[in-house]
């Protein structure tokens, strides 16, 4: 293969912004290359090539480095036809602001998921409540954001139904209880077959791993959920 | 004028990304309305249209908001030819990359600024100083970051510079006293009309101003250059 057109993705296999961009490379059915790092132990190589230090990064050939995940996704829906980002100015804005917004849902549903105070826990599953109050008002009676065809901002929505899925299967406390339109939408973008492959097939045992090593409210509230094979009838900490 | 195509831009007078857009805005000749907001008091109807609660935000007619300065920035280039962003779908992704970089550094100098913890004050410096060293490394000998010709990754660092400028009359250290080539390319920002006008007439003074109320390591390590005629010797950057 042609050197100068290698793409090699360089990863955190948990990490929710390298899932966004694995699931368009996946969908677009781009050849790459993936190099897992460890967030805590970041090898020299990576350091050099990564001003941020900020995962994930695409190698593009021997030289090129593009860094932050809505770029990357960008820039390849742009070379792959055809292209899931609309084309007229501001359509497009109103999309790219709502890739921070989900970049945004995540970091705070990540930070609530490894939380390991109580009352931050608490403050940020009120935040999270909130908002997904006004994606379910914003999605309204559509089947994708944009309308009924997919486009590149619900691909980066995947990681935050995958997170939550992974709770749900782990916690019978259902977060989007109340959302009956996001349930919905969650359904469909984590069954499309690139958010299947779109991550480490070790994703939901890596974030269990961790929910239990760093001692968080989540595991502390209910360690039954995490240690035993049968699952108790309610719920001990999601009360309402 | 048409209602459906009037931009009204929602910022906080001191805010560097309302700044990045104020800039292009002006360099385009757009014609806008500004609503400034206080970043401690804001508005109900503000909160109802702005999810994450920031500024700056762009009303495009009656109905249609558009935030996040980058998103803002590249419409804005869109919808006024000829463009400043390059076509080439890997170019547009490596200047993309410099957007978030910008806000990066400007996120670090803002904190310096008014910081309050000696030893965060120390740190903050050591980092804007490493990076401003590889931004010396990428200009090279090129006049803007992509070249001879401005491109609109070169108005976000706009603020970088107006900040830094804001700061040389206060301390005689100048930050990018290592840095030739940043140093004229900073000045070749600043020069511009644009750069001049896009920004409130009172930045420099609110800036001062918060840097004093705050009672920030600047003001509690230089009170003379904030209070009294300036002294000919930084007192701070001891080299």
């Amino acid at each position: 293969m042609d050197k100068r057109f290698k793409h090699t993705l360089v990863a955190h296999k948990i990490c929710p912004f390298s899932m966004k961009v694995l699931t368009v490379m996946r969908h677009k059915n781009v050849k790459f290359e993936i190099k897992f790092i460890e967030t805590h132990n970041k090898p020299e190589w990576f350091i050099r090539i990564s001003p941020l230090g900020n995962v994930p990064v695409l190698i593009i050939g021997e030289e090129v480095v593009l860094s932050e995940s809505a770029i990357i996704m960008e820039y390849i829906d742009e070379i792959t036809h055809p292209k899931l980002m609309p084309d007229d100015p501001l359509q497009k804005a109103l999309d790219r602001a709502k890739f921070e917004y989900s970049n945004e849902i995540i970091r705070n549903l990540y930070s609530f998921i490894f939380s390991t105070e109580q009352e931050k826990f608490v403050r940020q599953k009120e935040w999270l409540i909130k908002h997904f109050k006004w994606i379910e008002e914003q999605l309204r009676d559509k089947k994708f954001i944009n309308g009924n065809e997919l486009s590149l901002v619900d691909l980066s929505f995947v990681p935050l139904f995958v997170a939550l899925n992974m709770l749900k299967s782990t916690l019978p406390c259902d977060m989007l209880k109340d959302f009956k339109r996001l349930k919905i939408y969650g359904e469909m973008i984590t069954s499309l077959p690139c958010s299947k492959t779109g991550r480490v097939p070790d994703y939901e045992f890596l974030m269990i791993d961790g929910i239990k090593t760093q001692n968080t409210v989540l595991y502390r509230s209910n360690p039954c959920y995490f240690n035993n094979d049968s699952k108790p009838q309610g719920c001990c900490f999601f009360r309402n | 004028m048409d209602k459906r195509f009037k931009h009204t831009l929602v910022a906080f007078k001191i805010c560097p990304y309302c700044m990045k857009v104020l800039t292009i805005m002006c360099h385009k000749n757009v014609k806008f309305e500004i609503k400034f907001i206080e970043m401690h008091n804001k508005p109900d109807w503000f909160l109802k249209l702005s999810p994450l609660e920031r500024v700056p935000i762009l009303i495009i007619g009656e109905e249609v908001v558009l935030f996040e300065s980058a998103a803002i920035m590249e419409y804005i280039d869109e919808i006024t030819p000829p463009k400043l962003m390059p076509d080439d779908p890997i170019q547009k992704a490596i200047d993309r990359a410099k957007f978030e970089y910008s806000n990066e550094i400007i996120k670090n100098l803002y904190q310096f600024v008014f910081c309050l913890e000696q030893e965060k004050f120390i740190n903050l410096k050591q980092w804007l100083i490493k990076h401003f060293k590889q931004m010396e490394e990428w200009l090279k000998d090129k006049q803007y970051i992509n070249g001879t010709e401005i491109s609109l990754v070169d108005f976000n660092f706009v603020p970088v510079f107006v900040v830094l400028n804001m700061l040389k009359p206060i301390l005689p250290c100048d930050m990018l006293k290592d840095y030739k080539r940043l140093q004229n390319y900073g000045d070749s920002l600043t020069s511009m009309q644009c750069t001049k006008t896009g920004r409130v007439p009172d930045y420099e003074f609110l800036m001062i101003d918060g840097i004093k109320n705050k009672n920030t390591v600047l003001f509690r390590s230089n009170p003379c250059y904030f209070n009294g005629p300036k002294a000919s010797r930084c007192c701070f950057f001891g080299k």
